[in-house]
């Protein structure tokens, strides 16, 4: 019995240990959250191409699948810089949560390379919002951006959005939802939106973000005003190696070297990236786009009033 | 040498919900065995046999009255003083073997004299004829061989005083004469003083220097019985005494008289 | 399979008829499971079912063996038994001790039974997300969370366990002069064991589950990422492979669990 006993104290020692990282390098340790998708390659493009090296900051990703992880752990203190969707920030500071953008992540800006449409099945007759009422939409998360655009979407072309069914389906499992007709339309992201319409059967009938609002702020990576006060030297070195690889990216965005990488941190074939197109990355936040989104949400209630956009989007993302 | 065990106008009374008075298990009980005594004590099942044992032996505090062990008044289980369960098998460790659980009462001791106190055990066990079952477990065993058990086990305690709840109860007849002339051989040898209950007025008899009676509720005593047979006792001659058939003319004809209010049936 | 299948064959003596008798139904099973894949196979091959995430079995099996030569598969399966591991021996030892405790003090029970009674009916996967503010994304967060999902079924067995220990077998202790924690180790702890292991078997499936949960919701390495992972990355044979291995897993845990039960607890059911 009492070796039972000092096991259990061996191993409760394993887990003071376990929780205690270790750091010896030079440089000066950013710790990210990411979420594994094409939006993020500048960041991953800046640290292969030794950009944060170059300005004494090591960054360490953090991959987390739905992205719910991000901004909780960020508050919590184990993320430095979070990517994450503008009406997640938006909630966060309503929330009374201090969060700072101080990067732009992701913007919908040409329609040739907006990647996520609604599909429904080529012979469902929906053609439109109006057509969808009493039927049903699926989305990844409620109350997130993707749900808010489809609402949008719904509303702008004839339709209540409050007589549309929402289904929370994740993006890989859309397609065999559409298909075996256990919803009737799809708010999709890439690689899936490409990939499902490879085979006959599923069409796409609108792109709601171009569509509403061309050029939205979608992804933003965000930090706390704690330590955008305590550490600005290091958020703003940050924003500086993630603006140059979102440069390399925007030159490079057509070529082979840049389906390497996105393949490296996503684990998807390479085969699978060519065929989706990339859209430029944004250099810098825009305020009035940020404010279309912000009435969205107020008019959706998501948020009950406006926010002071000038107090959470610092002016090192403008 | 066994020391003295007194009970001192000792009343029991069990808090039973709904009754503010409460059930009276026994009132005013008291009784002593003397020092090295066999003292047997027969009663008909529930008059609260097991119940005064329990308090003799510090497990349980009387309502009213004290319990003395050498004149001194107890509270908690006195150091030499040892229950012999009735329900001897529930009281043996499963999980331990017949040595570990025969140690069990050792273990206090420091690391360095474990040896010998094994040895020891080895020998207690060897007394009540287990020799070769050491490494069994007691579910492994028959009921006779796991009351042997537990007897070595309470000889390992080295008890001045030896507590038996019905030791023999529940082993069948043959078993039962092995055992009571087990016990005798050991507490003619070990000198410890014994209180044995019983319903079995032959096995008080056979046993003991004196039998205390109890009668039915409200449980008294009624009587104490010198038995004055010669020792060392022999289940077949000592049974054949005409004094033994006397005395359980007299011990059974008084418990029938509590039980049914006519002698004359026996 | 093979490990599984050789832990049986030590496990238990048996006889060359029980052994036949045993291996005849046992044909059953490996029939059924055989017509389940081989339906699978045919279905994926001739385009029954339209998904992109309806490899043919075959390619399953094959990204499985591919694997073995060294794959992120491995890996992250090892990070998950590792915070499974740490995970079960803190919940375990907590629910423990925590039960005998209880258990035997009145005092304790009404200072902490009623806490822990409005923590138990909360699912574990329900807490993580809000849990990330107080203990961030890594093994912290996990191993509590895994912690919290062992500590309940062992806490419950063991409270459960310490009230049916025979008053016989404490009043012993008390004869004997016993103290009261050396009661609590060699007596009540002892006595609680068969309900104890009762409690750690049901723990160690819950255990893997919450390992794997929540390396979904708050992850970033271990099998329950690498799923997550591997369906965004559009590659359902790896993310079937990595199923396969885990469902081996969890099957040889358990075997070996009996096995170690038996071995142990000789006692069990035996009084
Ligand atoms: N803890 C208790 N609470 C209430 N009543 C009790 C308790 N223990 C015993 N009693 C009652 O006290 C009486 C005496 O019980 P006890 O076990 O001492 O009898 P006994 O003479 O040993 O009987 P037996 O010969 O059957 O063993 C019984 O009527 C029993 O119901
Ligand atoms: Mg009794």
């Amino acid at each position: 019995m009492r070796k039972v006993f000092l096991i259990g104290f061996a191993v409760m020692g394993l887990f003071v240990l376990a929780i205690q990282r270790a750091t010896a390098s030079d440089l000066e340790k950013v710790r990210v959250s990411i979420i594994p998708i094409n939006d993020v390659a500048p960041l991953f493009v800046a640290m292969q191409n030794g950009y944060f090296r170059e300005l004494g900051l090591e960054i360490d990703t953090t991959p987390s699948a739905g992205g719910a992880a991000g901004i909780p752990g960020l508050i919590g203190g184990s993320f430095d810089v979070v990517y994450g969707n503008v009406v997640s920030v938006l909630l966060a500071s309503q929330q009374g949560l201090d969060v700072k953008v101080i990067a732009p992540g992701t913007k919908v800006d040409q329609r040739e390379t907006d990647t996520t449409p609604i599909l429904v099945r080529s012979d469902s007759g929906i053609k439109s919002g109006k057509d969808l009422e009493g039927k049903s939409i699926s989305v990844n998360t409620r109350n997130n951006v993707i749900w808010l655009y489809a609402r949008a979407w719904i509303k702008a072309t004839g339709g209540d959005p409050d007589k549309v069914t929402f289904k929370e389906i994740p993006f890989p499992q859309v397609e065999d939802a559409l298909r075996q007709q256990r919803v009737d339309a799809s708010f999709l992201v890439a690689p899936f939106s490409v990939i499902s319409r490879q085979k006959p059967g599923l069409t796409a009938i609108a792109n709601p973000y171009s569509d509403i609002q061309p050029g939205v702020d979608v992804g933003q990576y965000i930090t706390t005003g704690k330590l955008l006060s305590t550490k600005p030297e290091t958020i703003k070195k940050f924003a500086a190696g993630l603006r140059k690889g979102a440069e390399w990216f925007n030159a490079n965005r057509t070529s082979d070297a840049i389906l390497a990488v996105i393949s490296g941190y996503t684990k998807t074939d390479a085969s699978i990236l060519k065929s989706v197109a990339l859209g430029a990355a944004p250099l810098r936040s825009d305020l009035t786009q940020v404010k279309k989104t912000m009435d969205l949400m107020i008019e959706n209630k998501l948020l009950t009033g406006p926010i002071d956009l000038a107090k959470i989007i610092d002016p090192m993302a403008l | 040498m066994g020391e003295r065990l007194g009970f001192d106008h000792v009343t029991k009374i069990f808090e039973t919900p709904g009754s503010d008075t409460g059930f009276v298990a026994f009132d005013d009980i008291t009784l002593e065995a003397a020092s090295s005594e066999f003292l047997a004590i027969v009663g008909p099942s529930g008059c609260g046999k097991s119940t005064l044992l329990k308090m003799a032996a510090g497990l349980m505090p009387p309502t009213k009255g004290k319990i003395l062990l050498d004149g001194k008044p107890i509270f908690d289980p006195p150091p030499g003083v040892v229950y012999l369960f009735q329900q001897y098998a529930k009281s043996l460790f499963a999980w331990r073997t017949v040595i570990d659980n025969v140690m069990f009462p050792l273990e206090g001791a420091p690391r360095h004299q474990r040896g010998d106190l094994r040895e020891m055990c080895r020998d207690y066990l060897k007394q009540v004829g287990l020799d070769g079952f050491e490494d069994s477990y007691p579910w492994q065993l028959s009921g006779g061989m796991q009351q042997r058990v537990a007897i070595a086990r309470a000889l390992a305690a080295d008890p001045q005083v030896l507590l038996l709840d019905e030791p023999f109860s529940a082993v069948d007849a043959l078993t039962r004469m092995e055992l009571q002339t087990l016990v005798l051989q050991l507490w003619e040898r070990r000198k410890f003083t014994a209180i044995l209950v019983t319903h079995d007025v032959e096995e008080a008899i056979f046993l003991a220097d004196r039998v205390a009676v109890l009668g039915a509720k409200p449980t008294a005593l009624k009587e104490i019985i010198e038995v004055g047979l010669p020792r060392p006792r022999d289940q077949l001659t000592t049974r054949e005494d005409p004094r033994f058939l006397k005395l359980r003319h007299h011990l059974t004809s008084l418990l029938l008289a509590r039980n049914s209010g006519h002698v004359a049936a026996v | 399979m093979s490990v599984a299948g050789t832990l049986e064959g030590t496990s238990r003596k048996r006889t060359a008829g029980s052994n036949r008798r045993r291996l005849g139904k046992r044909v059953y099973g490996v029939v059924l499971i055989a017509a389940i894949l081989l339906f699978w196979e045919v279905s994926s091959r001739l385009g029954w079912i339209v998904s992109a995430y309806w490899p043919p079995v075959s390619q399953i099996f094959q990204a499985a063996i591919v694997q073995l030569a060294g794959g992120d598969i491995l890996v992250s399966l090892a990070a998950t038994l590792r915070r499974a591991a740490i995970g079960f021996a803190v919940g375990s030892t907590l629910g423990v001790a925590l039960g005998i405790l209880l258990g035997r003090s009145k005092v304790l029970r009404i200072a902490l039974l009623p806490l822990i009674e409005i923590v138990r009916p909360i699912p574990t996967p329900a807490v993580i997300p809000p849990l990330i503010m107080f203990l961030g994304v890594d093994d912290a967060l996990k191993i509590f969370a895994i912690s919290l999902a062992t500590f309940f079924p062992v806490f419950t067995n063991t409270f459960a366990g310490v009230a049916t220990v025979d008053d016989t077998l404490i009043q012993t202790a008390r004869t004997f002069r016993t103290s009261w924690a050396r009661t609590l180790l060699r007596v009540i702890l002892p006595a609680t064991l068969p309900a104890i292991a009762a409690g750690l078997r049901t723990a160690t499936s819950l255990t893997l589950v919450v390992a794997v949960v929540s390396e979904m919701i708050a992850g970033s390495s271990g099998i329950g990422y690498y799923l997550v992972e591997m369906q965004y990355a559009l590659r359902p044979d790896l993310m079937y492979a990595a199923v396969m291995y885990l469902a081996i897993t969890g099957y040889t845990i358990n075997r070996l669990f009996l096995v170690l039960e038996a071995r142990l607890i000789p006692w069990m059911g035996k009084t």
